[in-house]
């Protein structure tokens, strides 16, 4: 009994044994999946083993990781060396084959190279490159566990892509150096190799941009920032970044070259841009002397324009010579022809002048020139020291003074040498210095009449609120002073064979200035205020003219002014010329914003004035003088005096504007009381005189807001205003009533007005339309007590457009109550137009059959309510 | 007589020694003999059926997962590309390492020690049963309610591991996953709380 258990039975102690057979089971699963996955290992010898970390350090192959380093120790047999144990995924075993390339990528930033920055965060990792893209291929080769690490990124030859050869001097570029198709990277330097020529670099153009080169591409070191500085400037120019660490390869891809195939087409690099359009042969310069000349930075001109370069000087003391190797550019080659004369442009210091600055930029230069256009090409040729002797047009400039002109120095035509100055010496008087110049023959056509000729400093400059103005002449005439020629009609025949010599190019300019056919004005004025001597005349925004000289006239006590318009603009000005001050600001408010109205910023400052002819046809003979007005306001019209009266208090104050159909046509300019009445003194523009006529209305607008409308909100800001309507009669008064409301629109408009009685005047006034079937016909006008007080008397005006339709026997009726009709299928309400129970109105009917036409000012009842019959009337009524 | 302790052959007096027996489902008392509770009307066992069968299956499979719960990285986590799985011993020695004394002892004690430690404790209960050590069944009825108060921290490694994995989601920057053992852990936390569950203490005192 004791011992007695309750056993059920025993199934479930066997069902229960399940559990852990499936746990072993799904555990060991897990277990094998999981070192399955491990893969094997591979060892590689690195040189050094900094960076890389046990458990840590992937193994990446395009940019996804398939193995990690499981162990670092030091080679056995190098002790210099590192042995890594890569333990690689096991889908990435076929990774691991003869030729396999592995190296470490780690960040990298030298003078040469930038790279491997994403493992500054990531930390270094290793790269694996296979030897074969086929994955079939790949897995013929034979199996590697022991690999050499590279030191560097080998050469992605899976990159598709043009490769060839370039060949250079020397090895400036380095592995990696960018190639540049106008600032775009279209390829690198894979490799450099010395050969025994010189050195031979391995370019790799990549696929997209490979159509860019071409069988006449040129190809040209670009060394990232390129600074030239000279007496005419500095340029910096600079590349991409990496071309200013690594240097780079620009290249000229010609669009009428054939695209190259494949590259074993083998090119040439050149130093620099300038190089590639060099023409291949030198040639010889000797001299006696060296002359600072420098290798390729002395430069070679033709006529002032860039044309080669010095690449070598050498000098042989047997004959005691200097030999000058030139290249020129392939367009100037022809011109070394067997006539060519090559001379040296020295700087010349003397004791008053610094000339030295260019050649502290430069040092001094050659040029050549040929007369003939001979295709005899030479090579060798004489380095002379003073430029060939001119023959042409001899002249003779007058000056007082010699300006430190000496023999030799360029007479220049828009930059271009055309001739020199032979000598120069004082008069027997003493006051004036005589300059003989020579004009080569080739330029004696450009010498007339018209001709002047001025002194081109080096650069001549005036700041001035115009802006700033500089004349600068050539590069010659930056190391000598030069005379410039100005000819103002080239076609000009006559002759003239002496001129005067201007000192400066604005002395020149000041002294053509007045002579264009321009006329001198004179204008008083009370005060000069800032007008000033070349202040400029301005008309319609243009500059016309300048202010020559002012005085004051003792007698009159007032300014005269002398001005200059120019020939351009001179018929601008006749009798009915108006000048005003242009001088400072004029401030503008309204509703739509502020508004400043000023001259130029030049004129605020330095003064101006402007003028406005309104009269263009003006045939008046020209006034002596011209008055200044004082804006332009006061200059383009004249006005009317006018008053007005009121009762009303309102918002008009001294400077209320007086407006006619939204035109400010005058301004109020007096507020006074008289007898107890406001009374407004006004001044009208002229021009809107008619507004004055004897049926005028005016009356005074202010912001209104009320139910239906808001009117006028401009007035919030401006104030209140006067409006007028104009009236029709001839006469004009000068004084006027002023209303304190608009009077109806159709005031003094033309059209049928007749006159209804009515028992009040309901929500009817001014304004309420009349409708004749619904279409607005006329409005009410005015309205008044009937003269015996027994209602309202209403004056309809009626659009001349609709007077036929009004009858005598019309009838009207207040349409402002609403009919309502009440029935079992809902409530019908029924009125005019919407509009009418707010506004009230007035609807006309006319019987089926119409008398005669209503005649001016004819009376008739107003009913309160329609008769239904009357809405049942079809007359028909004909316009005539 | 309970109260004494260590005393060898000790007879305890048991619900079958005193002709009673116990509905598991509403614990009514009825007398031996009784197949069907009066009150509830469940079947009446005099201990859990098949307890000492289930509690060794259920334990076993809790000892099972557990080895790959503690070989395979419990997660990953992938910072700036490299992905690099962590065990939770890794884990315990990374914050130990770092010292972090306190974060590593919790994770240490909540899923190596005490996961183990109830394991060793279900074993030992199974002994005292298997090999009639009554002196020890007030020992192991101690620590059967001790495995049971610390069962509900278990899941502690497991829910560390989940918070990780919802706050660290920095995409490329570092995410965390949970790795192949985490599931192993939980299947082993859960495998040895049914075995507690499975196990029937009186078992112990059982003549």
């Amino acid at each position: 009994m004791e011992q007695k258990a309750v056993v059920k039975s025993k199934k479930p102690i066997y069902v229960v044994w399940i559990i852990p057979i499936v746990a072993m089971a799904v555990a060991g699963l897990m277990i094998f999946k999981f070192f399955d996955n491990k893969g094997f290992e591979v060892v590689i010898t690195f040189d050094s083993g900094e960076g890389l970390t046990v458990d840590k350090t992937p193994l990446v192959y395009n940019g996804i990781k398939i193995g990690q380093i499981t162990g670092l120790e030091v080679n056995k047999n190098d002790v210099t060396k590192v042995d890594a144990t890569l333990t690689l995924e096991k889908k990435a075993a076929i990774i691991s084959k003869r030729g396999t390339i592995f190296w470490k990528v780690e960040p990298k930033v030298s003078l040469t190279e930038i790279s491997g920055l994403s493992t500054i965060l990531s930390g270094v990792y290793i790269g694996v490159m296979p030897p074969s893209k086929d994955k079939i291929k790949l897995a013929g080769l034979p199996d590697q566990f022991d690999f050499e690490a590279e030191s560097t990124a080998p050469v992605d030859a899976f990159d598709p892509g043009l490769r060839f050869k370039l060949l250079a001097d020397s090895s400036d570029l380095k592995i990696g150096a960018p190639v540049m198709f106008r600032d775009i990277v279209v390829g690198d330097v894979e490799n450099v190799v010395l050969t025994k020529q010189g050195v031979e670099y391995s370019i790799h153009i990549q696929e997209k941009y490979a159509h860019l080169i071409k069988e006449k591409t040129k190809f040209w070191k670009i060394s990232g920032i390129d600074i030239r500085a000279s007496l005419a400037g500095i340029r910096v120019s600079m590349d991409s970044l990496a071309s200013v660490i690594a240097g780079g390869i620009s290249l000229s891809s010609p669009e009428n070259s054939k695209a190259i195939s494949e590259g074993s087409v083998e090119y040439t690099l050149y130093e620099d841009y300038e190089a590639t359009a060099l023409a291949d042969d030198l040639i010889y310069l000797t001299s006696p002397q060296g002359y600072n000349i420098d290798e390729k930075s002395t430069y070679v001109y033709y006529k002032g324009i860039h044309a080669g370069v010095v690449e070598k000087v050498s000098y042989h003391p047997k004959q005691d010579e200097t030999t000058f190797e030139l290249k020129l550019n392939k367009d100037f080659r022809h011109l070394a022809n067997k006539d060519a004369y090559f001379w040296i442009v020295e700087p010349k210091i003397g004791l008053t002048k610094v000339q030295g600055l260019d050649a502290l930029a430069r040092g001094p230069y050659i040029t050549f020139e040929t007369h003939t256009k001979s295709n005899d090409l030479i090579n060798e040729f004489t380095l002379n020291t003073a430029p060939p002797i001119m023959e042409g047009l001899n002249l003779r400039l007058k000056a007082n003074q010699s300006y430190n002109l000496k023999a030799g120095v360029n007479v220049v035509y828009n930059d271009l040498i055309i001739g020199m100055l032979t000598s120069s010496r004082i008069t027997q008087g003493g006051d004036e210095v005589d300059f003989d110049i020579v004009i080569a023959d080739e330029y004696k056509h450009l010498v007339n009449e018209t001709s002047s000729f001025y002194l081109q400093g080096a650069v001549e400059g005036e700041i001035s609120l115009k802006g700033m103005y500089f004349n600068v002449g050539s590069l010659s005439s930056m190391i000598h002073s030069g005379i410039s020629l100005v000819t103002k009609d080239v076609s000009n025949k006559v002759p003239k064979s002496t001129f005067s010599l201007f000192g400066s190019h604005k002395a020149y300019k000041d002294k053509i200035y007045t002579e264009d056919g321009g006329a001198f004005y004179t204008i008083i004025s009370k005060e000069l205020g800032s007008i000033k001597k070349d202040s400029p005349i301005i008309y319609k925004g243009i500059d016309v003219g300048k202010v020559m000289s002012y005085n004051l006239n003792k007698k009159s006590s007032l300014v005269e002014v002398d001005i200059y318009i120019t020939g351009d603009y001179k018929d601008t000005v006749n009798a009915s010329t108006k000048f005003f001050d242009l001088s400072g600001f004029e401030v503008k408010a309204d509703m739509t914003g502020l508004k400043l109205v000023t001259g130029s910023v030049e004129s605020i400052i330095s003064g101006g004035i402007s003028y406005v002819t309104p009269l263009d046809f003006s045939k008046d003979p020209l006034p002596d003088e011209f008055n200044l007005y004082e804006n332009s306001d006061d200059a383009q019209s004249s006005y009317i005096e006018v008053s007005f009266s009121s009762e009303l208090e309102s918002g008009l104050k001294v400077g209320s504007e007086i407006t006619y159909k939204t035109i400010t046509i005058g301004q109020v300019t007096k507020v006074s009381l008289v007898r107890d009445v406001l009374r407004y003194d006004t001044l009208i523009q002229e021009e809107y005189k008619d507004v004055l006529a004897e049926d005028s209305i005016f009356w005074i607008e202010d912001f209104e807001f009320n139910i239906d409308q808001v009117k006028n909100p401009a007035a919030i800001v401006t104030g209140a205003f006067i409006k007028v309507n104009k009236g029709l009669r001839q006469d004009s008064l000068s004084h006027f009533e002023l209303l304190k409301s608009a009077p109806a629109d159709t005031i003094n408009k033309e059209g049928l007005r007749v006159v209804l009685k009515g028992e009040r005047l309901s929500s009817l006034g001014v304004g309420s339309p009349v409708f004749y079937r619904q279409i607005k016909i006329g409005s009410i006008e005015a309205f008044k007590l009937s003269t015996d007080s027994t209602g309202v008397e209403m004056r309809l005006f009626i659009d001349p457009e609709f007077s036929y339709l009004v009858r005598r026997n019309s009838i009207f009726y207040n349409a402002t109550a609403m009919g309502m009709d009440v029935s079992l299928f809902g409530v019908k309400l029924s009125t005019e137009t919407l509009s009418t129970i707010i506004h009230g109105g007035i609807t006309m009917v006319v019987p089926d059959k119409p008398q005669s036409l209503a005649r001016e000012m004819e009376r008739f009842q107003l009913f309160n309510e329609a008769d239904e019959d009357w809405l049942e009337y079809k007359p028909v009524i004909v316009k005539e | 007589m309970r109260k004494i302790y260590g005393i060898t052959m000790m007879k305890w007096k048991t619900d079958i020694s005193e002709g009673r027996v116990l509905c598991l489902s509403c614990e009514e008392l009825h007398s031996l003999g009784d197949n069907e509770c009066q009150r509830c009307g469940a079947e009446i066992y005099q201990r859990k059926p098949s307890s000492i069968a289930q509690t060794w299956g259920y334990v076993i499979a809790a000892t099972l997962f557990l080895i790959p719960a503690n070989l395979m990285p419990m997660m990953v986590v992938t910072s700036l590309g490299s992905d690099e799985g962590s065990t939770i011993m890794e884990g315990v020695i990374y914050f130990l390492s770092h010292k972090d004394y306190g974060l590593g002892l919790i994770i240490f004690i909540a899923s190596v020690a005490v996961p183990v430690f109830k394991l060793s404790v279900v074993y030992y209960l199974l002994l005292i049963v298997h090999l009639k050590q009554r002196e020890k069944a007030l020992l192991g009825l101690k620590l059967f309610h001790i495995i049971h108060i610390i069962g509900k921290w278990s899941m502690l490694d497991i829910f560390v591991v989940a918070l990780m994995v919802s706050m660290v989601q920095f995409q490329g920057l570092a995410t965390i996953q949970t790795g192949a053992a985490a599931i192993s852990f939980c299947a082993a936390v859960i495998f040895t709380i049914i075995a507690t569950e499975k196990f029937d203490p009186r078992l112990m005192f059982d003549n």
